[in-house]
């Protein structure tokens, strides 16, 4: 039996970055024997990246890792609501200080909610608004965290 | 010694100290309790709280959030069979067949006993031996500190759960990606591609929170389905005399184990209750009895897990390296108020080390006369749907990530590795050995070229010394245990 397809998609992923990087890190100083530049590290980890990667590729699994591969199912990637959460969390990450926290932490909830629940609209948007004031209450008023207000 | 645990009691029992362990044990039991979070994720959620205390208000906090979360882990293990954490998973075996026949009770009360012994003698040996380590560490050079690092990442790699090849990938990417940002030696900018948010390197507690906290939320919600949880009454929490009979000597035993993997960097609470199981079994004169309720299989791996906890802050404390994901997050949590793990850190900082180990059996007795009362509460927390639970969750880690550094890059990084971790672990990737190779990586870096510098460029002089030389025996130890085990494994029976 083989690698799973996913384990696959990764590795040579892993290998393709590794070589792309191998570009910038022979264009910092290399040093000397004696005094040993930036690239000393990078250039090392990337050669055994790229050969772990390959060995990775060519090598047969044992049959216990096949075995526990066969009983996971590494195949399927993510559904609606997997997208959707890294989605909303990366909009939410792109706009927070932009929106302040309160709509930021606000339109998150009600993405999430909407995504994993089958609650009403209505019962959406005040579960958020629950939310919202949970995280103004512990971290604004009781932990005093600076957080960013935006544009309101 | 004792004048030191002296002071350092009157540390840990200050009332304020004394609040602080009290929410961290019962915030590290929620979190160990509820599967999906786990201790890594309960740390780095209250992390941003610690920020306005004393560093030893704030490691006694964060301490008993780690062991709280390890005993917590024990309960959904008996209960549901799904473990809070990691190490809990071999409990699941016999404590969830122990809950079945109808013994959840004992088969909890065992783990909270087993847990208090075994976290007990482990902070006794950490007080005995942590500052004999330090006084020795103290002469070890820039060569002897790189070579233990490795050792660290190998013996990782070497005990992983997952292909070694897989293991050795991931610390190689940890180390990588802690070459991001300028070099530590010349100020050189390494992998920024001009974007000045990286110049600073990648924020340790945003790769965390992203490879663990998010990524194991977004695995979770691919099954959200309900489970049955056994709830036992409180008179059924009495074991009988018999069952503490059986459980004495593997909770002894568990202690002894978990101590020594625990004192070893690189090993993980895993390894050690993994082997506390099969040496329980191994010394049975009923081994048939492992699988379908055994007392001895429930009492030596929990006791083994809690007794690891308090010896895995030997490196973490004395050398500054981190044996598991969470304990990295503590040694953040060090950095963050000026506290440089170290050998030098019992003399500089004796109130954070001392206040600690005193913290630490305070903790565990909170832990023994709270958890076992209040077990219906935590086991109506499993009843929480993970609907509700997940959108909080993630809404605490944008926050959380955002206190650190008031930076929404650090959360657009938590949000990229947790895409990472998710796509990691469905490839079974273990994201741990990354996340250390994270932390060690500037470390390794710097005393690899220091040494260098040292040596003239002289590779062999990186074994010099006779702290290098022992390390060096024990890489040749390590590896005559693989190949062997590599051999056995290849002659066909």
């Amino acid at each position: 039996m083989k690698r799973s397809p996913l384990e696959r998609w990764v590795t040579v992923a892993l290998l393709c970055l590794a070589v792309f990087l191998l570009i910038p890190a022979f264009e910092m100083p290399i040093g000397s024997a004696s005094n040993p530049g930036p690239a000393l590290v990078p250039l090392i980890v990337l050669g055994l990246l790229i050969a772990a990667c390959l060995g990775l590729l060519i090598s047969r699994p044992s049959d216990a890792i096949q075995a526990a591969d066969a009983r996971e199912d590494t195949r399927k990637i993510g559904d609606r609501k997997i997208w959707g959460t890294i989605l909303a969390l990366g909009l939410a990450a792109v706009l927070f200080e932009w929106l302040g926290y309160r709509l930021s932490v606000f339109l998150l909830l009600v993405c999430l909610l909407w995504l994993y629940s089958t609650l009403s609209a209505i019962r959406v948007v005040l579960g958020a608004l629950l939310g919202v004031f949970f995280v103004w209450l512990f971290f604004d008023r009781l932990l005093r965290v600076q957080l960013p207000v935006g544009l309101f | 010694m004792i004048d030191s645990l002296y002071d350092g009691f009157a540390f840990a029992l200050r009332w304020d100290n004394l609040l602080y362990c009290l929410v961290g044990c019962v915030w590290g039991t929620v979190v160990g309790v509820l599967p999906g979070l786990g201790p890594l994720a309960g740390l780095t959620l209250l992390l941003p709280a610690t920020y306005y205390i004393e560093p030893g208000s704030a490691v006694i906090m964060l301490a008993g959030i780690f062991y709280g979360a390890m005993y917590g882990g024990s309960i959904s293990s008996v209960l549901l069979k799904i473990p809070g954490e990691a190490a809990s998973v071999i409990t699941c075996i016999d404590g969830h067949e122990m809950a079945r026949q109808g013994r959840a009770g004992p088969a909890l009360v065992i783990c909270a006993v087993g847990s208090f012994v075994g976290g007990t003698l482990s902070v006794i040996g950490l007080g005995l031996f942590a500052p004999m380590i330090a006084r020795m560490m103290l002469d070890v050079g820039p060569a002897a500190e790189f070579l233990l690092m490795l050792l660290a990442l190998v013996m990782m790699s070497a005990v992983g759960t997952e292909s070694r090849l897989k293991t050795l990938i991931m610390i190689l990417v940890g180390l990588l990606i802690s070459t991001i940002g300028m070099d530590q030696i010349t100020a050189h900018m390494r992998f920024t591609f001009g974007s000045v948010a990286l110049g600073d390197g990648l924020s340790f507690v945003a790769v965390a929170l992203g490879l663990f906290g998010v990524s194991e939320i977004l695995l979770n919600l691919e099954n959200t389905t309900q489970m049955k949880v056994f709830k036992p009454t409180l008179r059924s929490l009495i074991p009988v005399r018999s069952d503490m009979r059986q459980a004495a000597m593997p909770i002894l035993r568990g202690s002894g184990i978990g101590f020594v993997l625990g004192a070893i960097p690189g090993i993980s609470h895993v390894i050690s209750t993994f082997l506390s199981y099969s040496v329980e079994k191994k010394l049975s004169k009923n081994p048939s009895e492992f699988g379908r309720g055994a007392v001895a299989g429930v009492a030596g791996p929990e006791t083994a897990n809690n007794a690891t906890t308090g010896s895995s802050m030997i490196p973490l404390m004395v050398l500054g390296i981190p044996a598991i994901p969470a304990t990295a997050i503590l040694l953040s949590a060090l950095m963050i108020h000026g506290v440089q793990p170290g050998p030098e850190l019992i003399s500089k900082h004796p109130e954070v080390f001392w206040g600690l180990i005193a913290s630490m059996y305070v903790g565990n007795l909170i832990l023994l006369v709270l958890n076992i009362p209040l077990v219906g509460i935590f086991i109506n927390l499993l009843r929480t749907p993970y609907i509700y639970l997940a959108p909080s969750v993630l809404v605490i880690c944008i926050i959380g990530i955002y206190a650190v550094n008031a930076s929404s890059f650090d959360l657009m990084v938590m949000v990229v590795f947790g895409l990472l971790g998710y796509v990691f672990r469905k490839a079974s990737f273990d994201v741990a050995p990354l996340l250390l190779a994270v932390v060690l990586g500037d470390r390794i870096e710097v005393s690899l070229r220091r040494a260098l510098i040292i040596a003239d460029g002289n590779w062999l002089g990186l074994f010099n010394g006779s702290a290098a030389q022992v390390i060096l025996l024990l890489f040749a130890l390590l590896f005559t245990v693989q190949w062997a085990l590599w051999r056995r494994q290849r002659t066909p029976r």
